[in-house]
């Protein structure tokens, strides 16, 4: 960073988190000095920090082949070897890097052929031996059978929680790659699309774009798109290619030109300027304002839910534990006594409010489950609706593509992945709209986290908890056992579609969901989406051997063949995504209901305790309440501090929001 | 480099751990520089070896007795047929073909340029040619097929679809046509869309041993310059997609054009190709019986490898080592005869290097070379930043960047700093180093060699279609006087089997093209290279054949071609030879058999 210039917004975002953190670690002794009173508290606090602490900002890198995808990852890092760039990346693969105290590169490879079922296998690596496993001239063909390469750092540009996930590419021949892809990409915070100055964008790069901006318009707006124009440097006057790769990055994305984050960089410069620190490198390279655009959208999409969601639980949980020691403190100032009945009434009554939310027989509950329901048949017709607009493509669009004709498995390839960037999409809708659900019923219901109406925070994410009240074992559940049944394919799964076994292809979109996602939808994807897409891919190759048989010279014969082939194919999709639509819903549904018990109880827990310490002070003798009142001054002064270091916060963090430069 | 007409070592010995063979030696045909018009000086590399038989500036006859033959067959598959005015209309297909046949047999080899839109496929010609022959620039133009073919002087001859006359133009004239078309002007404009395809006539003598077809596209989508220009011209992609793979198909050879990285992965490009139709029997395709297509008749050319620089210090060997991959890993030696890395760029600003270019260069290359290549490897500031260590000033440095890139620039002024000093020799040892030179080499040897058998063995394949022609309701059940008429041409196709079975020099190309298909299993790598160089794929002439030196006195050559003749004769009898190999066997014992007599 050049002295002197603005904060960038990572710098703000990471100051943010630190500052955030900073606030938990000085409630922790009040929740232990409180002992069982704050225990669920102390459970939710934990929870919630952890989830801030663990909490990633997804990047996925796309490109094609050959485009300095490992250059410009290692400029980013300011690792000039990490990712050997001098050679073919093995093409069947996924890299991460994510942050570490110590440096550790592990690779997953699948179990070998003759055991589908088995586990797969880790092995961790010095980083010189990385080339080994990731190229083709040390892995050829991937006979090594490996899955992923996930690399940890202690490298500071990784230390607020950035992974880089490099996946296998968005070309027209591996189509299970470009399923990966496309299926863990509405996940992602942020894509990095890598453009070439030397060349111009391809049709297949052009129509995964296509795909990829209108899932992310479906979810929350396309500002989590950003484009890299590499190579710069080999060429003596990019403005053209510039313009030519602006125009067709419009096109595709459906943003205004000017819209479009497209920066021109040279990886190479930047490492060279990392290798002879000659600053006209570094200037040519363009990183700073590359690194300033990617960071504005990962500020702009996710952090200020990571953070916004944390600060909300601190709030909240501040202010439960604030509310019966200021009780306390206002009965025992009070000398004629009348105070103290108005707030004993007061509670009692918001006492019994509580527990009747808490009855099983509350309204509320019925009223989720309608909501619910209502939920899930939206989103299965909203499913069923992009599904629609695959199929319309594959009638309108596939079947008159000569390339595509010539050779079905393209064609069916691309059925696949497109199938597979709906599941992804609709997936992470769910996880959208049961947030907005949570937070509808919390306010409804007087259980916000955070009821200050100046807040202008995201809601937070539907938190992977089942909270019981019982502390610790609904967070291992969730996390454990809360998979979804895998949708069954036939037969089709275990066989090999375009070199990648179809459930690899699932386990490796699952691999990718990495722990601390911190969402309900986040503990999920990995497992359901996953395993439909992978379902999705299995059932596909049965359909590849019937239309590669066919030997019909003649289009319009051809054509209606592929229609009829592909029916069965068609109506798997529609069952798939039914299922899992059905599924997520459920999960959702039980974790939404698991957030609002587990925040009923803590109301419940901030009331009885008032409850019991009015009673103390009714009882108090005036020496005795002047002793305490001192006491419980100490016991508040922190917990004013965290609500007053949460404002200020909160207020940071909505400039961040308004102005990400 | 790899030597002459030597196909790459990779397809025998694969994972065998063995070294390339030792490259077989080949006569070199001559070959043009790019030396500057109007003086054809040969390029320094032209190899003192060449022999007068082998030139391709005229199509040699392989065969005595081949051309004779197959025109006979020709000719007495039509009398079958019967006369025209007499034929039922159903045959009339079938003569309309044999007419074609008769043409084919007379006109020039043809050989297409394919790839995709920007695959660099007309920098590709002028780099052949050594020198700026079709438009680069003009898109109205290079949206049209266009066919370079040997003539005295340069003219552009427009063909247009509705009928109408051609007309003859100089070259320069039509870019006025162009550019007066884009000032509104209607009737320019009308003509512009009239178009059919373009012939250029040119001096080169590279043009003498074949013609060359410059394509527009593959692409199926095209950025939004070129889709303007296209619905200007008011064509869609796709006519010119099947504009572009109709010329190819009814080409002889082809060169595919593949522009580095281009693509995700070496697959896709390939499938490019095979998806056009290219690959191996694609039904209906270019690639079905009698079409260009396989590693016989196709060789590839990997385009713009400069650009590898500067992330790569030496991007031939690095677009080498891509080309090798596609061969290999990607499967591209089915569809190829071998696939070269050119710096086309660098190739095609050879042959426009101008005296006042060349003292920029002088200029340059008085400057430390690490500081030279450090400022050319910033591009957009080399060709914009006014430096005060460098020479030359700004605008000067980004022409010469424009032809040259950053690689050719800095290679151009290291070869100054060598002691290159006139600008002809530059302009030759840039040919050279940008690959250009051994691609040409490359096509006389594989193309220009053989041009006339690999057109006339086409006609063969294509007579195998004949039956094709009939309409379809005469195919069974049928009247009898349908039946008539299909055993006529049953006949006539005859005639064209029976000329496949008696010559053996189309014996000889079946057998090579078994071999590129990989069906010769069983045979050494060493029986295969010498099979290939036998039949003439290391030049044609008979030492070459024999792979002995040019000048071996006859009795020695006689003495070879006896002992590798018993050698082959002891493979014929190999029993585990089958089918294809066996056949193979058999054909290279004659062909030992056939050298012998005649020495």
């Amino acid at each position: 960073m050049t002295p002197g210039a603005p904060p960038s917004p990572a710098r703000a975002l990471d100051a943010l988190r630190a500052e955030t953190l900073a606030l938990y670690a000085a409630l922790r002794p009040v929740t232990t000095a409180g002992g069982a009173r704050h225990a669920l508290t102390a459970e939710r606090l934990a929870a919630a920090e952890r989830r801030l602490r663990e909490g990633t900002l997804t990047v996925v890198v796309c490109g094609e082949f050959k485009r300095g995808k490992s250059s410009l990852l290692n400029a980013l890092l300011e690792e000039p070897d990490l990712f050997p760039r001098d050679t073919y990346f093995a093409t069947s693969l996924v890299t991460t890097a994510a942050f570490g105290p110590v440096e550790r590169v592990v690779v997953t490879l699948d179990p070998p052929e003759e055991q589908p079922d088995g586990e797969p296998e880790q092995l961790e690596i010095p980083r010189e031996r990385i080339a080994e496993y990731a190229t083709e001239s040390g892995n050829p063909g991937n006979v090594k059978r490996v899955r992923l390469i996930s690399v940890h750092l202690p490298n500071p540009r990784l230390a607020t929680g950035l992974v880089l996930v490099d996946t296998p590419g968005v070309g027209a021949v591996y189509q299970a790659h470009t399923a990966v892809t496309a299926g863990f990409l509405p996940q992602a915070d942020a894509l990095v699309f890598v453009a070439d100055a030397t060349q111009p964008l391809t049709e297949s790069e052009l129509r995964f774009l296509s795909r990829a901006a209108a899932a992310s318009r479906a979810l929350d707006g396309t500002d989590g798109l950003v484009f890299a124009l590499t190579k710069i440097d080999t060429v003596g006057d990019y403005t053209a290619i510039h313009a030519n790769t602006l125009a067709k990055l419009a096109a595709a994305t459906g943003l205004a030109p000017q819209d479009v984050p497209l920066v021109p960089v040279s990886a190479r410069a930047k490492l060279d300027f990392l290798a002879d620190g000659d600053p006209e490198d570094l200037e040519i390279s363009n990183f700073e304002e590359f690194e300033r655009v990617l960071w504005a959208a990962l500020a702009r999409r996710r952090a200020s839910l990571l953070v916004g969601g944390a600060l909300a639980e601190l709030e909240a949980s501040a202010r439960t534990m604030l509310e019966p020691v200021e009780a306390e403190l206002h009965a025992l100032l009070d000398d004629t006594r009348t105070r103290l009945a108005e707030l004993q009434a007061d509670t009692g009554e918001r006492e019994r409010r509580i527990a009747e939310l808490a009855s099983s027989q509350a309204g509320w509950r019925r009223e989720l489950v309608d909501a619910v329901a209502d939920l899930g048949r939206s989103l299965g017709v909203r499913a069923q609706q992009e599904l629609d607009q695959v199929w319309h493509r594959f009638r309108t669009e596939y079947l008159y593509d000569d390339a595509m004709l010539a050779e079905p498995d393209r064609l069916v390839g691309q059925l696949a992945a497109d199938a597979a960037l709906v599941t992804g999409t609709v997936g992470e809708l769910a996880g959208l709209r049961a947030a907005e659900l949570q937070g509808d019923f919390a306010r409804r219901n007087g259980l916000e986290l955070d009821a200050r109406p100046s807040s202008r925070l995201p809601e937070p994410p539907v938190p992977p908890l089942t909270v019981t009240g019982r502390l610790g074992e609904g967070e291992r559940q969730a996390r454990g056992g809360g998979r979804l049944r895998a949708v069954s394919a036939g037969s089709g799964m275990g066989t090999t579609a375009g070199g990648l076994a179809a459930g690899a292809i699932g386990a490796i979109i699952g691999t990718l969901v990495l722990p601390g996602a911190g969402t309900a939808v986040g503990a999920q994807i990995g497992s359901s989406i996953g395993s439909v897409v992978g379902a999705l891919f299995g059932g596909v190759t049965g359909y590849r051997g019937a239309v590669r048989d066919q030997q019909i010279a003649d289009k319009v014969a051809r054509r209606t063949s592929l229609r009829t082939e592909l029916e069965a194919m068609r109506a798997g999709q529609y069952a798939h995504l039914a299922n899992a639509v059905r599924d997520l819903t459920r999960t959702l549904a039980e974790a939404v209901r698991s957030e609002l018990e587990s925040r009923i109880a803590r109301e419940q827990a901030s009331a009885r305790d008032t409850l019991s310490r009015l009673e103390s002070a009714r009882t108090a003798t005036r020496e005795q309440a002047t002793r305490r009142a001192a006491e419980l001054g100490l016991e508040r002064r922190p917990l004013t501090e965290v609500r007053a270091g949460v404002d200020r916060l909160g207020a940071r963090l909505a400039a961040l929001l308004e102005d990400p430069r | 480099m790899s030597p002459a007409g030597g196909g790459r070592w990779w397809r025998f010995g694969r994972g065998g751990g063995e070294q390339p063979p030792a490259p077989p030696h080949a006569p070199v045909p001559p070959v043009p520089g790019p030396a500057p018009d109007p003086s054809p000086e040969r390029s320094p590399d032209s190899s003192p070896e060449r022999s007068p038989d082998s030139s391709p500036h005229a199509s040699p006859d392989p065969e005595p007795g081949v051309r004779e033959a197959t025109e006979r067959a020709v000719a007495e598959a039509a009398s079958l047929l019967g006369p025209r005015h007499r034929a039922p209309a159903a045959l009339l297909p079938a003569l309309d073909a044999l007419d074609g046949y008769r043409e084919l047999a007379v006109r020039p080899m043809r050989v297409a340029l394919v790839g995709r839109v920007s695959a660099g496929k007309s920098t590709l010609v002028n780099a052949l040619l050594g020198a700026h022959r079709v438009e680069t620039g003009a898109e109205e133009l290079t949206f049209n097929v266009s066919r370079l073919t040997h003539g005295a002087e340069r003219t552009v001859t427009v063909h247009y679809k509705d009928g109408r006359p051609a007309d003859r133009h100089h070259p320069d004239e039509l870019r006025a046509l162009t550019a007066r078309a884009r000032d509104d002007d209607r009737a320019g404009r009308a003509r512009l869309q009239a178009i059919d395809h373009l012939v250029v006539t040119d001096p080169s003598p590279y043009l003498r041993s074949f013609d060359l077809v410059d394509t527009p596209g593959l692409d199926s989508v095209l950025g939004a310059d070129s889709a303007n220009t296209l619905r200007f011209l008011g064509r869609s992609p796709d006519e010119v997609r099947a504009d572009s793979i109709g010329h190819a198909g009814s080409a002889d050879a082809l060169v595919l054009v593949f522009a580095r990285g281009l693509a995700q992965g070496e697959e896709e490009l390939l499938a490019d190709f095979t998806g056009a139709g290219f690959g191996p029997g694609a039904p209906g395709g270019p690639g079905a019986p009698g079409a260009p297509g396989g590693a016989l008749t196709t060789v590839g050319a990997l385009t713009k490898v400069e650009l590898y620089w500067p992330e790569h210090p030496d991007p031939l060997a690095e677009g080498r080592r891509v080309a090798d991959r596609v061969m290999t890993a990607a499967g591209g030696t089915r569809l190829m005869y071998d696939l070269r890395p050119l710096c086309s760029l660098v190739g095609a600003a050879a042959g426009q290097l101008t005296e006042a270019d060349h003292a920029d260069l002088a200029d340059l290359a008085t400057v430390e070379p690490a500081l030279l290549a450090r400022r050319a490897a910033r591009g957009p500031y080399f060709t914009t930043r006014p430096y005060p260590d460098l020479p030359v000033p700004a605008d000067r440095r980004a022409h010469l960047f424009g032809l040259l890139a950053g690689y050719g620039l800095t290679l151009a002024c290291g070869l100054i700093r060598d002691g290159v000093d006139d600008l002809p020799t530059l302009r030759a040892e840039l040919d050279r180093r940008s690959g250009l030179a051994d691609f040409r080499r490359l096509l006389a040897d594989h193309f220009g060699a053989r041009a006339d058998l690999i057109k006339l063995r086409r006609i063969v394949d294509r007579a195998r279609t004949l039956p094709d022609t009939l309409p379809a309701d005469l195919l069974p059940p049928d009247p009898p006087s349908a039946a008539r008429l299909r055993a006529a041409v049953d006949r006539a196709v005859g005639r064209f089997v029976d000329l496949e079975v008696q010559q053996h020099a189309f014996r000889e190309l079946t057998v090579l093209r078994d071999c590129y298909d990989g069906r010769l299993t069983g045979l050494s790598d060493a029986d295969i290279l010498e099979l290939r160089r036998v039949i003439g794929e290391f030049g044609t002439t008979t030492p070459a054949r024999l792979g002995l030196p040019p000048h071996t006195p006859r009795p020695d050559q006689r003495r070879t071609a006896l002992t590798r003749l018993a050698h082959w004769s002891t493979l014929t009898t190999d029993p585990t030879f089958a089918g294809p190999t066996r056949r193979a066997c058999q054909v290279v014992r004659r062909t030992y058999e056939r050298l012998a007599t005649t020495l």
